[in-house]
């Protein structure tokens, strides 16, 4: 404990780690800027042409534009919108006025999407909803759960595994589903992104601690004092993982409490299903913001002590940096070069330590992607992939940096 | 006290460091001499648990320091030929730091703290940063953080390098001063540091401990191989070429030469006394030379 808090004391002296806790706060600040700012609300003008505004205000004006259809999504409401716009549509054609698209539409198109993406994922929600009638959605949450099995089966067409785990993880989505203005799509992308980029200030934070002590040679004197090379390895490692977690917990704080508190905090209590109509996990919006956090936190952690593996490794701090960057960027470079396709780099992406992290490969994207990986015998959700991953990886490069430290001789 | 090397050795891939070194030391001070490359530094971090033999061990009164593991610490000050250091700490806090971590309470710490720092006369930059000292400074800093604990077993590598000679004799009469019951190695280039202070000389070359004894013994084996003679600038040039030149002094119209070699140099030439620098550069002046060809 005294030599944790003596290193935690001589961390907080230099200037990296204060300008990383700095720039966290100053990103997380910005990031919700932009979750906020990309709001938009529409309106007709005094001179009847269509004008915006973005920001609170936007947010304020959507909030109270959507507050009647808040709540239960039922089959008979969703009914009832189709019919509105079907109406519509015989009218106007495709070009609605947009007095009218705003009023009658605008508020609806949360629910007018969720039947649009239903009926189909390749057609644009107008096309799609020219085709369905408000019939056709009579009996919307059984056939729900029949063209998800459909999809299951049509994906992996003999693993009856991964058609029950799905269908069971489903059994489990309450429904109808409950709506309220704000679904985070772009603050989750955001979210994501923003973990991403405290996973590289981390990375910077870390590479340093064992390899700079080599490189300047300070690691000699500290290894001749009285504590074992594995009491200085331990108090290093939980030293910085404890300022990753500040860093981690201030800037996820700020970003969580200025966006969720601007939007409205019921958001939270939406089916996450709102923003994918497929997504079998039982969750509502504020639980999917609890897991893309909570996944981050062990991303970044692993990332962190593979990260203080190599600096245990290495002797030079910027070969410790450049391998770690390399790393980090690993998974998202593999994605876009594979586009997500085949097995073994699905596999690697998701379980390298940094997986689930990036702009293409996070686990946004993977919840709603339905991608099962093959290991061995075994048919795993990539989310829980990466998660489990993840959890292995923190304990496992935590004890492979200390066993580097220690076995660590320079001539 | 005994600090035992017993058959102590160091192999890498492609070299052996030190080559089945034994000695035995009890409190004193050992001046460690050897060229570049004998494995003095490999020696010392043995000493410091820092590297550990490919066999062999270092005892203290007959028990493994390894398996000592932080009783043996505690009797350890150790100061690094390159002394690392952390450039935002301030003199004090840093050594406020490595008290620390040699387990010496924050009072104790802060007392001894200010009686090193005025012992290696850095009291009145206490408070500046380390990053804006010159070498000498850093070194002195670093002297000061091997004797934090005041420790049973000194090992000092290159402790005199980058000091004045005004700084260099502080040095040698400091650690005369605190040597007593205490066993002191350090090495160094510099003969003259350990000439006048060492009880006893440890000559390494190649791995392998070749001499062993107190100074004025140790410069008897090569009573009669220095000589002194003088000669035209001429043949000075030549006997450079030829031989080892400890000295050369013009006087006038003449060279004065203090050649190291096993045979007469010149007719006119005298045996003359040998110095441990003459005996440095007797074992080691195919090295000299090389060094000096490197920076050349």
């Amino acid at each position: 404990m005294h030599i944790f808090i003596l290193e935690l004391k001589r961390l907080t002296k230099t200037r990296i780690i204060w300008i990383s806790i700095g720039l966290a706060v100053v990103l997380s600040v910005v990031m919700a800027f932009s979750a906020i700012s990309n709001e938009e609300y529409d309106y007709t003008g005094k001179n009847g042409n269509m004008e915006s505004i973005t920001g609170v205000s936007a947010i304020a004006a959507n909030k109270k534009q959507m507050a009647p259809y808040e709540g239960k999504v039922t089959v008979s409401e969703l009914q009832s919108d189709l019919k509105i716009f079907h109406k519509l549509v015989n009218k106007y054609g495709e070009n609605i006025p947009s007095d009218i698209f705003l009023k009658e539409i605008t508020p609806r198109f949360q629910r007018l999407n969720l039947i649009a993406s239903w009926y189909s994922s390749s057609q644009s929600t107008f096309t799609a909803l020219e085709k369905v009638q408000p019939d056709d959605i009579q009996n919307f949450y059984i056939q729900r759960n029949q063209k998800l099995q459909s999809a299951v089966e049509s994906k992996y067409p003999h693993n009856s595994a991964v058609k029950n785990a799905v269908m069971s993880l489903n059994s489990k989505v309450k429904t109808p589903f409950t709506y309220f203005y704000g679904l985070p799509n772009n603050s989750f992308f955001i979210l994501d992104f923003l973990i991403f980029l405290l996973l590289l200030i981390c990375v910077v934070i870390n590479t340093p601690v064992f390899s700079a002590e080599y490189q300047t040679g300070s690691d000699d004197i500290l290894r001749s004092t009285r504590n074992g090379r594995t009491k200085l390895a331990v108090s290093k490692l939980l030293a910085a993982l404890l300022i990753d977690l500040v860093l981690f917990a201030v800037s996820l704080a700020i970003f969580i409490l200025v966006v969720d508190k601007t939007f409205g905090w019921e958001r939270l209590l939406s089916s996450a299903q709102m923003n994918n109509v497929f997504l079998f996990l039982p969750i509502t919006v504020g639980q999917e913001q609890a897991l893309l956090i909570l996944a981050g936190f062990f991303t970044l952690f692993a990332t962190a002590c593979f990260s203080m593996f190599l600096s245990a490794k290495c002797r030079s701090s910027t070969t410790t940096l450049i391998l770690a960057v390399a790393f980090c960027l690993f998974p998202e470079i593999l994605y876009l070069i594979t586009q997500g396709t085949g097995n073994f780099t699905g596999l690697l992406g998701c379980i390298l330590p940094s997986g689930g992290l990036g702009i293409n490969n996070n686990l946004f994207y993977q919840l709603g992607k339905m991608l099962f990986i093959q290991v061995g015998a075994f048919s795993i959700w990539s989310p829980y992939l990466i998660m489990g991953a993840a959890i292995v990886e923190i304990p496992l490069f935590f004890i492979l940096s200390v066993r580097a430290y220690c076995k660590h001789q320079v001539a | 006290m005994e600090l035992t090397f017993s058959n102590l050795t160091k192999r890498y891939k492609d070299k052996t460091a030190v080559n089945a070194l034994s000695v035995t030391l009890t409190p004193g001070i050992y001046g460690l001499l050897g060229a570049n490359g004998a494995g003095k530094t490999t020696l010392m971090r043995m000493t410091c648990g820092i590297l550990n033999p490919t066999s062999g061990m270092v005892l203290l009164d007959g028990k493994d320091t390894l398996s000592m593991g932080e009783s043996y610490r505690d009797l350890l000050g150790y100061l690094p030929q390159h002394f690392g250091y952390y450039p935002v700490f301030t003199a004090m806090d840093y050594l406020l730091y490595v008290a620390a971590l040699k387990g010496l309470s924050a009072s104790a710490a802060k007392v001894r703290a200010n009686e090193l720092l005025e012992l290696v006369s850095l009291q009145s930059v206490s408070k500046k940063k380390i990053k804006t000292f010159s070498g000498g400074m850093k070194r002195r800093l670093g002297i000061a953080q091997a004797l934090l604990n005041d420790p049973k077993i000194l090992v000092l590598d290159e402790p005199t390098a980058g000091l004045d000679p005004k700084e260099r004799v502080r040095f040698r009469n400091l650690i005369s001063e605190i040597s007593k019951d205490k066993i002191v190695i350090l090495s160094t280039h510099i003969v003259s540091d350990v000439e006048y202070i060492a009880d006893k000389i440890l000559v390494m070359k190649d791995g392998c401990l070749i001499h062993q004894g107190k100074p004025d013994e140790i410069t008897a084996t090569i009573n009669g191989y220095v000589w002194g003679c003088r000669v035209d600038p001429g043949q000075a040039e030549m006997l450079n070429s030829e031989y080892t030149i400890s000295n050369l002094k013009h006087e006038g119209n003449e060279d004065m030469l203090r050649i190291v070699s096993e045979y007469r140099p010149t007719k006119n030439a005298v045996q003359v006394e040998p110095t441990l620098e003459d005996l440095y550069l007797y074992y080691f002046s195919e090295e000299c030379s090389n060094e000096k060809n490197d920076k050349n």
